[in-house]
C-alpha cells in the first residue's frame, strides 16, 4: 500500500517538475529561434468580423516575411494572440502578454478603446505598441517613447472630412461652401468623438456652422429620434460616423422617413464595408467615405510596393474569399513595417532595439501598400510636443460608393474616378 | 413639431413591440421555472441565423421560414431544458445562472466559429416598403413584427387561461409546490414553458431579420432590454412583457429626441427603477404570487 502511495507521488512529482521546468526549457530553445510578437485583436464580440480580418491580414504579412527568411538572420516570426474583445480584456491581456510572456512589442488593435488600453500598458512596462489605426488621438500623446501607430488619429479624419466637403462636395454641387448647411451625426465612443473633435476644430477654422451635432450610441435600436433630429435640421451635407449596425439602421430609417441630403459624409467602420453595401444596394452608391484606404492606383505607389500589393490581395483573396476592405490592408502594411522594416533591420528585439529602428524610417509616401509612407513623430512637433509615435506620413483618403465599388476620389495621385450622384438622389430614385 | 412627437411615439411604439416579443418567451420561462435565461439572446442569434441560412441555401423568405425555424426552436429548447436546465432546478440558482451563462458563451462562440464575425443581412418580402399612415411613416416589417407581437400576446391569454397545459403554467408560476400537490407533472411544465419561450424568440428571430443584420453577437443588443421589459412587465406576465415593451420603447425614443440620443437608455432604466418602487411585481406581476415564489 505504501509503496503504491510513493510510486504516485513520484509520478505526481514527475509530472509537475517536467510542467515546472519543462515548457521553460523548451521555451527557451524555441525564444533562440523565434521573434515573438504579441498580436492583440478583437477575435470575438461585437468587433469579431474586424478583428478576424485583420488577423488574417497580419498572418499573410507574417507568412511573407517568414518565406523571404525571416527577421533578424533567419528567427521565424511567431504571433502570441490574445482576443481582446473590451477595453478590460484589453488591459488584462497586454499585462498577460508583458508579465507572463515576456514580450517587447504588442501588435494590435482596431477600435480606439481597445487602443487606448493596450497603450496605457505599454507606456507602463515600457514595451512597444505597434498600433495600426486605432483613432484615439491620445493614443500617442500620452508623452511616452514607446507607442506607434502607423494610421491617422481620429480628429484627422474629421479635419479632412471638412476638407472633402469644401474640395469635393461644394465645387460638385456648383455651391458656396459657406451656403451649405452642415451637420454631423457620430456615435459617442472614443472614435466618433475623437473624429467629432477634429470635424469642429476645421469647421472653425473655416467659419463653417455646424447645424446639427449630435451624439448617439452606436447599440441603439432605435434611432428615429436621431434620424427627425436631422430631418429638423434641414442638411445639405450630413458628416457622418458610425459602426456597421447603426450605420444600416440610420439609412433604412432615413428611406423610411424620407430625409434626404445632398452629400453623406462617412467616416470609416460602418458605412465603408463590402456589407453595407450589400444591405443598402443601389442607395449606398453616391455616399463618400473617409476610410482607411483599400486598393489604391498603382500608378501613386512605388513599384515595390505594388508588386507586395497584389501578393497580399491574391493572398487574401485566396484565404477569405473576398477582397480585402481597408482595415485588412492597412493592418498588412502595419504588420509588414514592423516585421519587415524594423524587426528585420533592429539591433536587436529588445523594446529600445525595435524602437530606434522604427525612428530611422524615412519613407516616402507610395512606400506602403495602400499609399502611406513612414516617418514617426518623436516630441519634435512644433503644435503639439508630447506627440510621439504618429506616422506623420499617413493621409485619409476620399472614395465613394459606385455600383457597390469603392472608387478613390482623392488624392488625386491615387484617384481612380471621379465623383458622381452629387446630389445624392431622392429615396424614390435610389 | 407635434408631428415629429407623433412620428416618435409610432416608432417607439413598434420597435416597443418587437421588445415585447423577444420577451414573452423569457417573462414565461421567467416566470414559471423561475430562472434567469442568460442565453435568450444567443436563442435569438441563432433563430436569426436559421432565417439568414434557410434564405440562402433555400430562397426562402424570413416569414417562409418561420414554418422550419418555430418547430426547430422548440425542440432545441425542448432539448436545451432537458440538458442544460433540468439538472440544475432545485439546486441553488448560481447553478442555472452559470449553465445559462456558459451556453450564452458557448452558443456565441459556436456563432464566430462557423460563420465567423460577418454580418448578414436578411431581405424580406416586404423590403423597404414603408407604410404610409396619414403624415406619419413605418417600416412594413416592423408593424408586420407589432402586429404579430400583439397577436401571440392576445392568442396566449384565453391558451393560458383555457388549456389544460394553460392552467397547469398559471398554478405552478403561482405555487410549485401546491401545483405538485395538486397533480401536476411541474417537470413536463418546466420543459414545454422553455421549449415554448425559445420557439417565440425564434418567431421574433423570423420577424426582426430583415430589419437587423444577423452577427454572432446580435442578441445582447435586445437581450438586457429584454429583462428590462420582463421585470418590468411582471414576471410571468404575457401582456406584462407587451406593455413593458411599448413603454420602454416609447421612453426611448421621446428622450432621444426631446432630450439627447445618448441619454435614451439612461431613461429606461429611470423609468425601469420608478416603476419597481411604486410596483415591485412590476406593471402586471402579481406581488402575492410572484414575489411569495420568488422569495423561496
Amino acid at each position: 500500500m505504501m509503496g503504491r502511495r510513493r510510486g504516485t507521488c513520484q509520478v505526481f512529482l514527475g509530472v509537475a517538475l517536467l510542467m515546472a521546468f519543462g515548457p521553460v526549457g523548451s521555451r527557451a530553445v524555441q525564444a533562440a529561434e523565434e521573434a515573438r510578437v504579441g498580436l492583440l485583436l478583437p477575435l470575438s464580440g461585437p468587433w469579431a468580423k474586424f478583428g478576424n480580418e485583420m488577423a488574417v491580414a497580419m498572418e499573410i504579412a507574417r507568412d511573407l516575411v517568414k518565406q523571404s527568411g525571416g527577421v533578424q538572420g533567419g528567427k521565424q516570426v511567431v504571433y502570441v494572440k490574445a482576443d481582446i474583445p473590451n477595453p478590460t480584456a484589453a488591459t488584462s491581456e497586454a499585462n498577460r502578454l508583458v508579465g507572463q510572456e515576456k514580450l517587447q512589442v504588442l501588435l494590435g488593435t482596431f477600435a480606439a478603446p481597445l487602443g487606448v488600453a493596450v497603450s496605457a500598458v505599454a507606456a507602463k512596462e515600457g514595451v512597444v505598441h505597434w498600433e495600426a489605426f486605432a483613432g484615439a488621438d491620445i493614443i500617442t500623446k500620452r508623452g511616452s517613447k514607446w507607442i506607434f501607430r502607423n494610421g491617422a488619429p481620429s480628429s484627422f479624419y474629421g479635419i479632412t472630412m471638412v476638407d472633402a466637403v469644401r474640395d469635393v462636395v461644394a465645387p460638385k454641387l456648383g455651391a458656396d461652401l459657406k451656403a451649405l448647411r452642415i451637420g454631423t451625426l457620430w456615435e459617442n465612443r472614443p472614435w466618433g468623438s475623437g473624429v467629432v473633435e477634429g470635424i469642429r476644430a476645421r469647421a472653425k477654422e473655416l467659419g463653417l456652422p455646424l447645424h446639427l451635432d449630435e451624439g448617439y450610441d452606436q447599440f441603439a435600436t432605435d434611432v428615429t429620434p436621431i434620424v427627425q433630429k436631422v430631418k429638423d435640421a434641414k442638411l445639405d451635407v450630413l458628416l457622418t460616423i458610425s459602426y456597421f449596425n447603426d450605420a444600416v439602421l440610420i439609412q433604412k430609417k432615413a428611406r423610411e422617413l424620407n430625409v434626404a441630403v445632398k452629400a453623406l459624409l462617412a467616416a470609416s467602420a460602418g458605412y465603408a464595408l463590402p456589407e453595407f453595401a450589400q444591405t443598402m444596394g443601389k442607395a449606398a452608391d453616391g455616399i463618400l467615405l473617409l476610410d482607411l484606404p483599400g486598393r489604391v492606383n498603382k500608378a501613386g505607389l512605388l513599384p515595390e510596393a505594388a508588386r507586395l500589393g497584389e501578393t497580399f490581395f491574391e493572398a487574401y483573396r485566396q484565404r477569405t474569399g473576398h477582397d480585402p476592405a481597408g482595415h485588412a490592408v492597412a493592418s498588412f502594411t502595419t504588420a509588414w513595417i514592423l516585421l519587415h522594416d524594423v524587426l528585420r533591420t533592429a539591433k536587436g528585439l529588445s523594446a529600445e532595439d525595435i524602437r530606434q529602428a522604427a525612428l530611422a524610417l524615412d519613407k516616402p509616401s507610395g512606400y506602403q501598400i495602400n499609399g502611406w509612407g513612414v516617418k514617426f513623430s518623436q516630441f519634435d512637433q512644433p503644435k503639439d510636443p508630447k506627440d510621439a509615435g504618429q506616422n506623420l506620413r499617413t493621409f485619409v483618403p476620399v472614395s465613394q460608393w459606385q455600383n457597390g465599388r469603392h472608387v478613390a476620389l482623392w488624392p488625386k495621385a491615387l484617384a481612380l474616378g471621379e465623383p458622381i450622384l452629387l446630389p445624392l438622389p431622392p429615396w424614390d430614385k435610389r | 413639431m407635434s408631428l415629429a412627437l407623433g412620428q416618435l411615439l409610432l416608432s417607439g411604439i413598434l420597435i416597443g413591440g418587437v421588445y415585447g416579443l423577444i420577451s414573452v418567451g423569457l417573462t414565461l420561462i421567467f416566470g414559471v421555472m423561475k430562472i434567469v435565461n442568460f442565453a435568450h439572446g444567443e436563442f435569438l442569434m441563432m433563430a436569426m441565423y436559421a432565417t439568414y441560412w434557410l434564405q440562402v441555401l433555400l430562397g426562402w423568405d424570413p416569414y417562409v421560414s418561420l414554418a422550419l425555424v418555430l418547430p426547430a426552436s422548440f425542440l432545441f429548447g425542448l432539448a436545451v431544458e432537458r440538458l442544460v436546465i433540468r439538472p440544475g432546478i432545485g439546486k441553488p440558482h448560481l447553478v442555472v445562472v452559470f449553465a445559462t451563462m456558459g451556453l450564452s458563451v458557448l452558443l456565441q462562440n459556436l456563432a464566430l466559429f462557423l460563420w465567423r464575425g460577418d454580418y448578414r443581412p436578411v431581405r424580406g418580402v416586404l423590403g423597404e416598403t414603408t407604410w404610409i399612415l396619414g403624415p406619419f411613416r413605418m417600416n412594413a416589417s416592423l408593424g408586420v413584427a407589432f402586429l404579430v407581437s400583439v397577436g401571440v400576446t392576445l392568442a396566449l391569454l384565453p391558451w393560458l387561461r383555457f388549456t389544460d397545459f394553460g392552467k397547469a403554467l398559471r398554478a405552478t408560476i403561482q405555487n410549485r409546490q401546491v401545483a405538485t400537490l395538486m397533480g401536476i407533472n411541474v417537470y413536463r411544465v418546466f420543459g414545454r414553458t422553455f421549449a415554448l419561450g425559445t420557439a417565440l424568440v425564434g418567431l421574433a428571430a423570423a420577424l426582426i431579420a430583415p430589419t437587423f443584420p444577423t452577427y454572432p453577437s446580435v442578441g445582447l443588443r435586445f437581450v438586457i432590454l429584454a429583462y428590462v421589459v420582463v421585470v418590468l412587465g411582471g414576471l410571468g406576465s404575457v401582456p406584462g412583457a407587451l406593455l413593458g415593451g411599448i413603454c420602454i420603447g416609447v421612453v426611448e425614443s421621446l428622450t432621444g429626441y426631446l432630450i439627447a440620443p445618448t441619454l435614451s437608455q439612461l431613461f429606461s432604466f429611470l423609468v425601469f427603477l420608478l416603476v419597481l418602487v411604486v410596483r415591485p411585481a412590476g406593471l402586471l406581476g402579481r406581488r402575492d404570487a410572484v414575489l411569495a415564489e420568488w422569495s423561496r
